[in-house]
C-alpha cells in the first residue's frame, strides 16, 4: 500500500518534471501537450478532502462568493473530491468543538478568533506562515489588518473569510431634516443635540435591540470606546501591559452611553428586542437611526420600504471632544477564518492549501463585494453597477475608514460576558458606569491571577 | 329560582370565556406561524403581526427546493418511527418482567434503568461521539436510532412497570388455565390492556425523537441523513434569520407531531376513562 503510493508519487514527480522540461525546451510542441496533461491526470493522486463550514446556500453575499470559488476549485482540480458539510452559524460552533474534543476535525474548516488558542495549544491547527510566505502575491492580496484576529505573535493561524465593520450608523435623512438637522453631526456634542431635537419631534432617536447582549458592545461601545481611549489603550489591555478598564477614558465612554440612555435616546424596550427587531421601528419611520455592522447593508436594501431606503444614509460615530482616538476609525475585523487540520501532509496538504487560496481569490471576493459583502482581499476590478445604492454609499465611506478591534473578538469570553451583561444592567439603571468599569476590571484581574 | 339559574349561567359563561381565551393564547402562535409562512420577508420585517397582504407559497417551494426539507422530513420520520416501535416493544416486555417477576438483581437492574433519566444529554455528547467513532457507527442510518432508543427507554419502562403492576394477576391466571403460553398472555392479553399507557409512551417518545437536536447534529455528517431539527437551523445565518422561510419549514415540521398527538390523545383519554370505570 505504502509502496505503491510512493511509486505513484515518484512517477508523478517524474511526469511533472518531464512536462516542464519539454515545455521549456520547445514551445511549438503544442500537439503533445493535451496528451501529456491527460497522462498527468491519470497519475495524479485521487484526493478526498472533508470540509465542514457554515455557508448554507442562502443567496447571501458571502455564500454566493463561497460557492462560486468552490466550483472554480473543483473545475481546476478534478482529482480532488470535496466532501462538504454545511451548518448554520450557531450549530457549527457546537459541532466543531465536539469534533475537536473527539480528535476528529475535518481536513478544512472555519474557526473563530476565540477557538484559535485552544486548537493551537492542542496541536490541531498549525501556523500558515510558510504557505503564505511561499506565495507572496497571495499574502499581499489581503486588506490591511485582515489577519489581526488570527495573529499570535508572528504566527498567522487562519485565512480570514471577510473583514467588515461592526459599527455603522444608518440614519434617515428626511427625518433628520424634519427635526432641523441638515447634515450628520460633526462631533459628539452636535450628535447629542441632534438626539434632543429628534426626541422633541417625537421620534425615537436611536432604535436598538440588545437582547443578545452583544449589540451595544459590538456596534456602539467598541467604536465609541476607541474615540475616547485611542487604540493604544486597547492594545495595552489586550496584551496586559498596564491599562485598566477603570481608566478615566474608558469610564467616559461608558458614561457617554449612560448619558444617551438618560436622554431617552433609545427605545424603552432595548433589552427585549434583538438586532433584527430593532430595524422594524426604523422601517416604520418611528426611529431616526440605528447602529449596526456592515451586514445590515444588504438587509436594509432587501427589507426596507422604498422611501425609507432612499432616505437612508450611512455615517460613523463622530469624534468626541478631548478623545484620544482617531476620528475615522471603526471597529471591525475578520471574526472567522479558514484553517486546515494540522495532521495533513503531502499532496493532501497541498490540495487543502490550494483550496484556501481559491477561497481568498477574486472568484471568491468579487461576487461577494458586488452583492454588498466585505471580502478580506482587495478586489481590483468589479462591476460597480451591480452594487446596491447603499453599498455604493458604503464604498464611499470605506475609503477613509480604518479598522480598530471589536472588543468581543479580541478579549476573553469571561471579560466580555461581564461587560455585555453589565451594559444591559447599566441601560436599565441598576449599575453606574463607574461600578460597571470596576466589575469589568475585577474579572480582568481575576483571570490574570489564574 | 330563575335568578339563581341566570347567575349560574353567567358564571359558567365567564369561566368558559376565560378558558377559551386561555386556549386561544395556545393556538394563536400556531395560527400566526402558518399565516406568517405565507408572507414575504419584507412584509414580515415591516409588521410582525399583520396578515399577509398577498399570500404566497414561495417559502414552501424554497424550503423544499433549496433547503431540501423533504429529505430531512423523511429521515426524521424514519428515525422516529423505528425508535418508537423499538421503545414500545422493549419497554413493554422489560416493564412486564419487572412488574411480575422477582429475580436476583432485579432491583439493581431497575435502578440502573431509572438512573438513565438522571443523566443530562449534553454530558453525553462528547463521550458518545468518541464511542461511536471507535465503533465505526458514525453517519449511518441506524446511528440516531441507538441513542434515541437508549434515552427513551428509562421513562417508558418506568411508566409500563407502574401500569402493569396494577393489572390484576387473576387475568393472567385465567389465561394460563385456558392454556395460553407466556407469549400469548403477553401479547394477546396484557398488550391490549396496556393501550393507554402505550399511547402515552408513543406520544412522549415520538415527541422527543422528533425534536432531538444535539445527537443529530454531532453524530450525523452527510446531508442525506440529517433530520429536521438540524435542517431548520439552516435558515439562520450569522447575523440574520430568514423568518418567513423558517416558518414555512417549521409548519412542515410540526404537522406530523400534531397528527400523532390528535390520534393518540383521544386514546389516552379513552383509556383513562375505561380504567376508571373498571376500578
Amino acid at each position: 500500500m505504502k509502496n505503491s503510493r510512493f511509486i505513484k508519487r515518484v512517477l508523478a514527480i517524474l511526469v511533472v518534471f518531464g512536462l516542464v522540461l519539454s515545455l521549456a525546451a520547445c514551445k511549438k510542441k503544442t500537439a503533445e501537450q493535451p496528451q501529456q496533461s491527460s497522462q498527468n491526470k491519470n497519475i495524479e493522486e485521487k484526493i478526498t478532502l472533508t470540509f465542514t463550514h457554515m455557508f448554507t446556500n442562502d443567496g447571501s453575499a458571502i455564500s454566493d462568493g463561497f460557492y462560486n470559488a468552490l466550483n472554480e476549485y473543483k473545475k481546476a482540480h478534478p482529482n480532488v473530491t470535496i466532501k462538504q458539510e454545511a451548518l448554520s452559524h450557531d450549530t457549527y460552533e457546537t459541532k466543531i468543538k465536539t469534533l475537536a474534543a473527539g480528535g476528529e476535525l475535518p481536513d478544512v474548516f472555519v474557526i473563530k478568533g476565540s477557538m484559535v488558542d485552544p486548537f493551537y495549544n492542542n496541536g490541531q491547527i498549525a501556523p500558515l506562515n510558510d504557505a503564505l510566505d511561499s506565495d507572496m502575491a497571495w499574502k499581499n492580496s489581503f486588506v490591511e489588518g485582515a489577519f489581526d484576529d488570527f495573529k499570535r505573535g508572528d504566527k498567522i493561524l487562519g485565512i480570514p473569510i471577510q473583514v467588515q465593520p461592526t459599527s455603522l450608523i444608518f440614519y434617515n435623512r428626511e427625518i433628520f431634516k424634519e427635526a432641523g438637522i441638515n447634515e450628520f453631526p460633526k462631533d459628539w456634542n452636535e450628535f447629542k443635540d441632534a438626539v434632543k431635537k429628534l426626541r422633541a419631534k417625537g421620534y425615537i432617536p436611536i432604535t436598538a435591540g440588545n437582547k443578545g447582549k452583544w449589540l451595544v458592545e459590538s456596534c456602539i461601545l467598541s467604536t465609541l470606546g476607541d474615540r475616547f481611549t485611542g487604540t493604544d489603550w486597547f492594545v495595552s489591555i489586550r496584551d496586559r501591559k498596564g491599562a485598566k478598564f477603570t481608566d478615566p477614558e474608558f469610564v467616559n465612554a461608558l458614561r457617554a452611553i449612560d448619558e444617551l440612555v438618560k436622554m431617552k435616546a433609545f427605545n424603552s424596550d432595548i433589552n427585549s428586542l434583538d438586532n433584527n427587531q430593532q430595524r422594524t421601528l426604523y422601517y416604520n419611520k418611528k426611529a431616526a437611526m440605528f447602529f449596526e455592522g456592515g451586514w445590515a447593508i444588504s438587509l436594509v436594501t432587501n427589507e426596507a420600504p422604498k422611501d425609507v431606503l432612499d432616505a437612508t444614509e450611512l455615517a460613523i460615530i463622530p469624534p468626541v471632544p478631548g478623545g484620544k482616538g482617531l476620528p475615522n476609525t471603526v471597529s471591525g475585523g475578520a471574526g472567522w477564518a479558514f484553517q486546515i487540520n494540522a495532521n495533513l501532509d503531502g499532496s493532501k496538504k497541498n490540495a487543502a492549501i490550494e483550496l484556501l487560496k481559491a477561497l481568498s481569490s477574486e472568484a471568491y471576493s468579487r461576487p461577494m463585494l458586488e452583492k454588498g459583502g466585505f471580502p478580506a482581499t482587495k478586489v481590483t476590478n468589479y462591476d460597480e453597477s451591480k452594487l446596491s445604492t447603499l453599498a455604493k454609499k458604503y464604498q464611499q465611506l470605506a475609503k477613509n475608514i480604518k479598522y480598530v478591534p471589536v472588543y468581543d473578538v479580541q478579549l476573553s469570553p469571561g471579560v466580555i460576558e461581564v461587560m455585555n451583561s453589565g451594559l444591559q444592567d447599566m441601560i436599565i439603571g441598576t449599575l453606574t458606569p463607574e461600578k460597571l468599569a470596576q466589575k469589568i476590571q475585577q474579572e480582568y484581574e481575576r483571570e490574570a491571577s489564574k | 329560582m330563575t335568578l339563581k339559574r341566570i347567575l349560574s349561567r353567567i358564571g359558567a359563561l365567564i369561566i368558559n370565556a376565560f378558558v377559551m381565551l386561555l386556549s386561544l393564547s395556545c393556538i394563536f402562535p400556531i395560527v400566526w406561524l402558518i399565516y406568517s409562512s405565507l408572507k414575504t420577508e419584507k412584509e414580515f420585517a415591516l409588521n410582525i403581526a399583520a396578515l399577509p397582504a398577498h399570500p404566497t407559497f414561495e417559502n414552501y417551494i424554497n424550503a423544499i427546493k433549496t433547503a431540501k426539507m423533504h429529505i430531512y422530513f423523511f429521515n426524521s420520520l424514519f428515525t422516529t418511527v423505528v425508535s418508537v416501535i423499538l421503545i414500545v416493544l422493549f419497554s413493554f416486555v422489560v416493564g412486564y418482567f419487572f412488574a411480575r417477576y422477582r429475580f436476583a438483581g432485579r432491583n439493581f437492574l431497575y435502578t440502573m434503568f431509572l438512573a438513565g433519566m438522571l443523566i443530562p444529554i449534553h454530558a453525553l455528547l462528547v463521550p458518545m461521539f468518541v464511542e461511536f467513532k471507535v465503533l465505526g457507527l458514525l453517519d449511518k442510518r441506524i446511528t440516531l436510532i441507538l441513542p434515541y432508543v437508549g434515552l427513551g427507554l428509562p421513562m417508558a419502562i418506568f411508566l409500563m412497570e407502574n401500569f402493569i403492576k396494577d393489572i390484576p394477576h387473576e387475568i393472567e391466571e385465567a389465561a394460563y388455565i385456558d392454556g395460553a403460553t407466556l407469549t400469548t398472555t403477553l401479547f394477546r392479553i396484557i398488550l391490549p390492556i396496556c393501550k393507554p399507557i402505550i399511547s402515552t409512551v408513543v406520544i412522549l417518545s415520538s415527541l422527543s425523537s422528533w425534536n432531538e437536536f444535539s445527537f443529530a447534529l454531532v453524530l450525523i455528517k452527510s446531508d442525506a441523513l440529517k433530520t429536521l431539527p438540524v435542517g431548520l437551523t439552516n435558515f439562520s445565518s450569522q447575523y440574520t434569520v430568514k423568518y418567513t422561510q423558517l416558518m414555512a419549514a417549521i409548519t412542515i415540521a410540526i404537522l406530523p407531531v400534531i397528527v400523532v398527538y390528535l390520534i393518540f390523545n383521544k386514546r389516552v383519554i379513552q383509556g383513562l376513562v375505561a380504567g376508571a370505570v373498571k376500578g
